[in-house]
């Protein structure tokens, strides 16, 4: 016999009652900004016949079910994570390394795969095994390029993780960060490749490693390269093209707000570079032409895609370039060199569309260069665009009104 | 978990334990609430937290609850049987039958493995090594020997209600990692137990400090040594010792974080558990240590092992034969495999060391000198406790006692921040300085008896403690940090 006093019981009651506000709160959720949060789709309620079969992995889901989407988990998530960043100096997830001197780095894309990106970036990209594939893969582009009458260059941008390998903390496993040691001491298979006639190869390492004492060079919180280090980039790509180098665009100190924190709430500002071209204005017209005519390649409905036009390139050609996440903003710079950018971000792309993507450029717009840029952990994405190329002809035709 | 570390349990894809455990969301927000609105408003308490216990075990467990539920089954007829016998030795003989029955299934889910890899050179993918371990095996089989002997012994009568009987088994605070209750401590309470608003805040506060030892701390700490445990082999001195420090501390916090838990929500359903730490690293001999480590478990061993093997009854040899025996067992109660065996033996051979004589040495030396012995030992020991293999105990000691030459990190940047700070918290809360302050200040751990009078301000300044160490592990666990809890297997 249990003998419970009035007080106690009402006390009791109190209690259960506040504790049950994260579970009374889920009908407050929002689905698709908790999906956003999680940055995955949420798990779903385990259906009634897996219960028989196995009740523990049954109740393994509900409870992943209900942990999605317990109230409230976004705010408490940001308030936990500003106190250990700016109280405790402290990384907001296991996907992110606080490194030495202010540096933050991306580790992996998502805390199932903690150490993803230096597992790319660091080790997969600088194999013999991927870097052979790549040179495998540089003949058949410049194939390609020369069936469309067009130049064609592959631009690997170095990350951070190398960039700065020796701000890497101990607490990253020892096999990523002796690996991004190595390529920072310029011990990279990627540092030797020799592009064959009709391509042109250009990973910047040297140059963007000797520029990068400067505390503004590479905001140091972001995974994005921006300004000074996309100019060095640029300068180093039009040097091995054979175009001249100044372009005429000036440099700006400033202050931009973390990338990698902002995604947890946290405003942190970093000395960056402002990369000032007058010359370079984008053409919203133009753009929506380029994605109307690339966009049924892409399986997500809405295309990420920039144009630029330049009024006084010193490169007179129409450049299309394909990249990754990196061109987003590396189009902006690269625009000052061109007539004319147009830029779209591919990671939607399946690898086999590229020539179709290419030729319906074509169609719509003059293309005198292809540019493929992408950062060093997604080298394989080059070779696998070679891969997926056609056998050979069938160039595109030329656009109508394109000279 | 043969020739293994620690059995740790596997994270979930989200991060979350997999299964029920007290940091957890589901635990903290869904059953825990339900539990205290059943126990607040449904007349027959026992049968509804006997009901709430088994579905606890059954999310962990799944149809494995059959085991538990057999042991229940089996004891409850075992205890009549020898309550009901006639002459003692009819009684004898019931108790040597149950308890055999008891310990063969201790034996066969969790040495079966262990002893045909060792014995026979079981290959890792044969039937036997594939067994699977009842959560709390070793928790529930302890709790049914202490039911048996106390009836046995006289100091209980059997259970005749099945529904008690099952509460004492299967109590879900501590169900899976206790504290080891004897029978005998906790019958009277099985039939009438009262409760107050004051036992609620009493253990609600406990519980609430009990889930930030756990989360803020043990976690948090195990961060450090986890990563530093897994590459054993490439520490230097000083990654040996930070590893070593920090598992020292993860585990009291981590085990001592589930006692207080556990003792907090039996203050709330009316049952008064035995203290299971008291702060243990303050010790100044092996022997001290084992009163205030795992007290309920020590305890125990004492009364259902140590005594009944003579104790210290007849001369030297055999008290010292005895205990080598009890921390032989302790060790291999832990877990099945030889790293838990050395480290009972290490621990049971220093104290037969200290009964030779060093004690008295100990006595005549510095108090300083007392407690760093002390503390040396029990690292020591936690190297074989939580080291994969009884080879990476070995180079793990090395390393931490003679120089190698290993470059490794610098100890400094081989920690967050958080966990700087869990380290300096861990260091301060397992000294007694922590009580002090909550008895001062909070009226937390109950004062015995229960004072009157004490002013409100001392509630109000416990609660609003508690609550904001509930809001911190909260924000953590929403954050879906790591909290598997260490003695969850054993």
């Amino acid at each position: 016999m249990l003998i419970l006093s009035l007080r106690a019981r009402i006390l009791t009651s109190l209690i259960a009652l506040l504790l049950l506000i994260p579970v009374a709160g889920i009908r407050l959720q929002n689905t698709a900004l908790l999906e956003f949060f999680h940055s995955r789709t949420l798990a779903p309620w385990p259906k009634s016949a897996e219960f028989a079969p196995d009740p523990v992995q049954y109740f393994r889901k509900a409870k992943a079910w209900l942990a999605d989407r317990a109230y409230p988990i976004m705010q408490a998530s940001m308030l936990q994570k500003k106190f250990l960043y700016f109280v405790l100096a402290t990384p907001p997830q296991r996907r992110v390394t606080i490194a030495q001197d202010g540096y933050v780095f991306l580790n992996g894309d998502s805390d199932a795969d903690v150490y993803g990106i230096f597992e790319n970036s660091c080790v997969r990209s600088h194999s013999e095994a991927s870097v052979a594939r790549l040179r495998d893969a540089l003949p058949t582009l410049a194939r390609f390029a020369h069936e469309r009458g067009i130049a064609l260059d592959v631009v690997i941008v170095p990350t951070a993780l190398t960039l700065y390998a020796q701000k890497l903390p101990y607490s990253v496993p020892d096999r990523y960060r002796k690996a991004c040691l190595d390529i920072a001491n310029g011990h990279s298979p990627l540092l030797g490749v020799a592009a064959p006639q009709g391509v042109t190869f250009v990973y910047p390492f040297q140059p963007m490693r000797a520029a990068s004492g400067d505390e503004a060079f590479f905001p140091k919180a972001n995974w994005h390269a921006v300004g000074m280090s996309l100019k060095v980039v640029r300068d180093a790509y039009l040097a091995a093209i054979g175009a001249p180098t100044d372009v005429g665009d000036r440099l700006e100190r400033g202050v931009v707000p973390s990338e990698i924190m902002i995604t947890y709430g946290i405003v942190q500002q970093t000395p960056a570079y402002f990369l000032r071209n007058p010359h370079v204005v984008p053409d919203e017209a133009r753009k929506q032409a380029f994605s109307n005519a690339i966009g049924p390649l892409f399986p997500v409905p809405v295309v990420e895609a920039k144009f630029y036009a330049n009024d006084r390139p010193v490169v007179p050609e129409s450049v299309v370039m394909v990249s990754d996440s990196y061109g987003v903003e590396t189009s902006a710079v690269f625009a000052g060199a061109f007539r004319d950018l147009s830029q779209v971000t591919s990671n939607h792309l399946p690898a086999d569309r590229l020539a179709e993507l290419v030729d319906r450029a074509m169609r719509t717009q003059r293309v005198d260069r292809l540019i493929l840029l992408v950062q060093e952990g997604n080298v394989d994405r080059i070779a696998a665009y070679a891969k997926g190329l056609p056998p050979g002809g069938s160039p595109a035709a030329p656009a109508p009104g394109a000279p | 978990m043969p020739g293994g570390a620690p059995p740790l349990k596997q994270n979930g894809s989200n991060g979350l334990p997999d299964d029920m455990v007290f940091s957890s969301i589901d635990f903290l927000f869904l059953f825990l609430p339900l539990f205290l609105l059943s126990q607040a408003f449904i007349p027959n308490r026992n049968l509804t937290f006997v009901l709430f216990s088994l579905f606890f075990y059954f999310v962990g467990e799944g149809w494995y609850t059959a085991v538990v539920a057999f042991s229940v089954a089996a004891n409850y007829a075992f205890g009549i049987l020898i309550g009901d016998a006639r002459d003692a030795a009819t009684r004898k003989r019931v108790l040597a039958a149950s308890v055999a029955v008891n310990l063969s299934l201790l034996v066969f889910f969790k040495y079966a493995g262990f002893l045909a890899h060792s014995l026979f050179g079981a290959a890792p993918d044969s039937w036997i090594m594939q067994i699977h371990l009842p959560l709390g095996i070793s928790f529930f089989t302890f709790h049914a020997i202490s039911y048996l002997v106390d009836i046995y012994r006289r100091d209980a009568r059997a259970e005749r209600s099945f529904v008690n009987l099952s509460l004492y088994m299967l109590m879900f605070p501590q169900l899976i990692a206790g504290p080891i209750l004897r029978f005998h401590t906790v019958a009277g309470h099985l039939k009438r137990r009262v409760v107050t608003a004051r036992h609620v805040y009493y253990g609600l506060t406990l519980f609430c400090f009990g889930l930030g030892q756990k989360v803020l701390l043990a976690d948090t700490l195990a961060g450090v040594a986890d990563p530093l445990f897994a590459r054993a082999d490439t520490l230097s001195q000083a990654t040996a010792w930070l590893a070593v420090v920090c598992y020292t501390l993860q585990i009291f916090f981590d085990f001592g974080g589930y006692s207080t838990m556990a003792i907090g929500l039996g203050w709330v359903a009316g049952f008064h558990f035995p203290q299971n730490f008291n702060y243990p690293y303050i010790s100044q001999s092996i022997t001290e240590f084992w009163r205030r480590w795992h007290m309920s478990l020590s305890r125990w061993f004492r009364d259902y092992l140590y005594i009944p093997l003579g104790g210290n009854r007849n001369g030297p040899l055999a008290t010292y034969r005895n205990l080598m025996i009890v921390f032989l067992l302790c060790g291999l109660w832990h877990g099945a495999a030889w790293t838990f065996v050395l480290w009972g033996a290490y621990h049971g051979l220093l104290l037969v060391v200290e009964r030779l004589g060093m004690e008295r040495l100990l006595e005549r030396s510095p108090r300083v000198l007392r407690h760093a012995y002390t503390l040396l030992a029990v690292m020591i020991g936690w190297v074989f406790f939580r080291a994969a293999d009884i080879g990476q105990a070995g180079s793990l000691l090395a390393k931490m006692f003679f120089l190698d030459g290993t470059v490794d990190a610098d100890v400094a940047t081989v920690m967050t921040g958080e966990e700087t700070a869990a380290l300096v918290a861990g260091v301060l809360f397992s000294m007694p300085l922590a009580r002090f302050v909550t008895r001062r200040l909070m009226a937390v751990p109950a004062p015995r008896p229960w004072p009157r009078g004490v002013a409100g301000w001392r509630y109000a300044a416990g609660t609003v403690v508690a609550a904001v160490v509930l809001v911190a592990a909260s924000l953590k666990i929403f954050s879906g940090a790591y909290s598997p809890f260490i003695y969850f297997r054993f």
